[in-house]
């Protein structure tokens, strides 16, 4: 068992990723971060997940000033490396193509971004609210900056 | 001693509501049923529906969802029934307390629905099962009290028969 | 005769399966859509438990957090709180003293044996098999009281800080624990046999809700849900932590996919958790237990734990202040549910709480026959013919499954000659 990551396959991945103007943001021992073109993402997951084993562990949303990042990570299990593939949705869109229709394990963690962070996912089988309580009102987004547990009464 | 409190005194049908918990209130109430506390030596056992129930077991902080299915699962049980609050959380929300999506506290939830209701509450996180055991026994012992402070239910009289 | 999978003239029911389920945990609501007797869509909502801990949890300082994010999951108390500690170790570059490393590895596997063995009560419980639900909570108490001793609760254990633990396990109590792990053994042993050998067990588990290979990678789930599924993967192994590198253990997996896989997977995986805790003991070296970490750099890291349900995924931002800016919580539970879609469709009704039980995710329920009316036409979707036939094809498929030979073979001449 070898500790840290296998090289030859970052590398491989990598050019992969530098191919389609990918930049490496961080790069630890066993994980990195990679800052994708938004209209690269998807056919980047696709060809990790199909063809390099890769499995999706979860996505991350995050606001920031400009819009909302958000987070792919991709765990390569069998390397002992965990990528994550970052993009940025700028505010103005709030939409992202879905990849449910082709990783139905994508259906929930989408949903729970949707609620939360009022991201649409263009092409998602049901886009309806997941995690946040019935009488929560409409527009509403709790992981959003600026939100106040008050903007949030029934 | 007044029977409706002479219901609660023996065999307790409890039942469990999640309110939001994180599950370690949960285990130690299954915990108490089984060989290592073993409260079925006492008549508890936990029923499968809250019409059967005299006790509610509540644990975690009600979250928004949950708070109208819990003042549902309290009128549905027979009354009275006594509401046991497990753990900090359902006591005053514990840990949880500032995060976004809990509702009010347990007790103020099922007291919006009946202001009379007998709430008992069990402190820690999570209480021990030892802990739970003892506040099963005080609120026998406050049962006890209510009983005798309430006055005792007169036999209606008998209406007139007439020709008797 | 009709075949089960077909249900009964095409009609369908709504059986609503919470969200309070008469026995414990968490409140979730499903829809099942059956025909007949086999379910042919779900649909879940979940909200009844969902607190806002990632918000929290950016409000709460770099020390505070593995306090909440333990009271994420009781059962998964400890690797929370782990898999946050590796994502902030990660951003602080810190190298973790030798014997935090084998006492957080301790506690971990303790978790492991404890949460497996009540996992294995449940499942007996949500089949009526109420001794061995006795029997496993009984037996994983002496782990509950050494987790006490070592830990000073329970249940939360707060053993892990960031840099190291938060308090030594004393080497006088090494001995305690070798003791209570080997009076584990024995007992799992026999509710393994149990398991393995019991035909009525068989009838239930075998061959009912399975995931396929395809399906548990296609729904990217983890943990034993996934190993049982044939998919080999164990951040223990994939991604090591703590000693997990340093002490020798196996990951199981079986390629079946159906419930009595998972069922061995997590019977098998105690065995290995007793072997794990018990070489961390043999090796746990003397030295320091703390790094002593100050501050938190600007950075963001992901970490991830292997927890007793799968893979727990936790990924940290930090800009250099008091409070991590993101912190993004995935429990197993949430890419193992949906895999329900997969496993649970085409199966009995009656089959689907311990397929739901399978993966594990902390809740159980009981089926109830709510909506017996069609919406649309208002018609009655079963009468008492209806239901009577389902039951006869009910006990057929057991007959077949047990190989026993049919009722009419076996009593029929007899009912005759007794009618007659
Ligand atoms: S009181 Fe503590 S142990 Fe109980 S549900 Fe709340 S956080 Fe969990």
């Amino acid at each position: 068992m070898s500790d840290t990551a296998t090289p030859s396959v970052i590398e491989r991945f990598e050019t992969k990723l530098c191919d389609e103007h990918a930049i490496c943001e961080t790069r630890k021992e066993r994980q990195g971060v990679y800052s994708v073109p938004i209209a690269k993402l998807v056919p980047l997951l696709r060809d990790f997940i199909s063809n390099d084993n890769a499995r999706l562990a979860t996505i991350t949303g995050i606001d920031v000033r400009d819009g909302t990042e958000l987070l792919y990570h991709l765990c390569f299990d069998d390397h002992k490396y965990v990528a994550t593939l970052k993009v940025l949705v700028p505010r103005t869109v709030d939409a992202m193509e879905s990849i449910t229709p082709w990783l139905p394990g994508a259906e929930f963690i989408e949903r729970e971004i949707h609620d939360l962070l009022g991201i649409d996912f263009t092409g998602h089988p049901r886009m309806e609210r997941l995690i946040l309580s019935d009488d929560w009102p409409e527009g509403v987004y709790p992981l959003r900056r600026g939100f106040k547990k008050e903007d949030a009464q029934p | 001693m007044n029977w409706k409190f002479w219901s609660l005194k023996k065999s307790l049908f409890v039942y469990h509501v999640n309110a939001g918990a994180c599950n370690n209130c949960d285990i130690e109430i299954l915990e108490l049923l089984t060989p290592a506390y073993d409260v079925e030596r006492f008549g508890i056992i936990l029923v499968g529906s809250p019409r059967h129930a005299d006790v509610l077991l509540v644990t975690g902080v009600c979250t928004r969802q949950v708070k109208k299915r819990l003042q549902e699962l309290y009128l549905q049980t027979a009354k009275p029934c006594v509401v046991m609050c497990i753990g900090a959380c359902a006591l005053a929300q514990g840990i949880f307390a500032e995060a976004y999506h809990v509702g009010p506290c347990v007790d103020e939830v099922i007291r919006e629905v009946d202001p009379n209701a007998i709430i008992a509450y069990v402190p820690g996180c999570p209480p021990k099962p030892e802990a739970m055991i003892m506040a099963v026994v005080k609120t026998w012992q406050k049962l006890d009290e209510l009983a005798a402070a309430e006055p005792k239910p007169v036999a209606p009289a008998l209406p007139e028969v007439a020709g008797a | 005769m009709r075949s089960v999978s077909k249900g009964v003239n095409g009609k369908r029911t709504l059986i609503p399966v919470g969200p309070f389920h008469p026995l414990q945990e968490e409140p979730e609501f499903f829809q099942l859509w059956v025909e007949g007797e086999t379910v042919v869509d779900m649909d879940l909502r979940i909200s009844y438990n969902h607190r806002g801990i990632e918000e929290l949890s950016t409000r709460k300082t770099f020390d505070q957090v593995p306090y909440l994010v333990e009271r994420v999951c009781g059962i998964c108390s400890s690797t929370h709180p782990l898999a946050y500690i590796r994502a902030v170790e990660t951003i602080c570059g810190c190298e973790v003293p030798p014997r935090a490393k084998y006492q957080r590895t301790m506690v971990t596997e303790l978790e492991r044996i404890h949460s497996h063995l009540l996992w294995v009560g449940l499942a007996g419980h949500f089949l009526g098999y109420n001794t061995v639900f006795m029997w496993a909570w009984k037996y994983r108490e002496p782990i509950m009281e050494i987790l006490e001793k070592i830990t000073g609760n329970r249940c939360a254990y707060a053993n892990a800080k960031i840099g190291g633990v938060r308090r030594d396990i004393p080497n006088e109590l090494f001995d305690d624990i070798v003791r209570a792990v080997d009076s584990c053994w024995g007992p799992t042993e026999m509710l393994t046999n149990a398991v393995l050998d019991d035909p009525v067990l068989h009838a239930r588990l075998v061959d009912v809700a399975t995931l396929t290979h395809e399906d548990a990678i296609r729904y990217c789930v983890t943990g034993p849900t996934a190993r049982a599924s044939g998919v080999p993967i164990d951040v223990r192994r994939d991604d090591p932590y703590d000693a997990f590198d340093l002490v020798d253990w196996d990951v199981i997996t079986f390629p079946e996919g159906d419930v009595m896989a998972k069922a061995k997977v997590r019977l098998l995986e105690t065995f290995e958790a007793i072997k794990i805790v018990k070489q961390a003991v043999r090796d746990c070296p003397n030295g320091e237990t703390d790094a002593g970490v100050e501050e938190v750099p600007p950075g963001e890291a992901i970490g991830h734990v292997e927890a007793p349900r799968g893979e727990t995924f936790h990924y940290v931002r930090s800009d250099g202040g008091r409070c991590p800016v993101r912190h993004k919580i995935r429990a197993p539970s949430y890419v193992n549910v949906p895999s329900f879609r997969a496993s649970c469709i085409g199966q009995h009704v009656a089959d689907v709480t311990i397929a739901m039980a399978a993966v594990d995710p902390c809740y159980s329920c009981t089926e109830r026959m709510a909506v017996t009316k069609d919406s649309k036409t208002g018609n009655e979707l079963m009468d008492a013919k209806e239901l009577q036939e389902l039951s006869v094809q009910r006990t057929r498929w057991f007959e077949k499954q047990l190989g026993i030979e049919p009722f009419d073979k076996r009593w029929g001449p007899k009912l005759q000659e007794l009618l007659a």
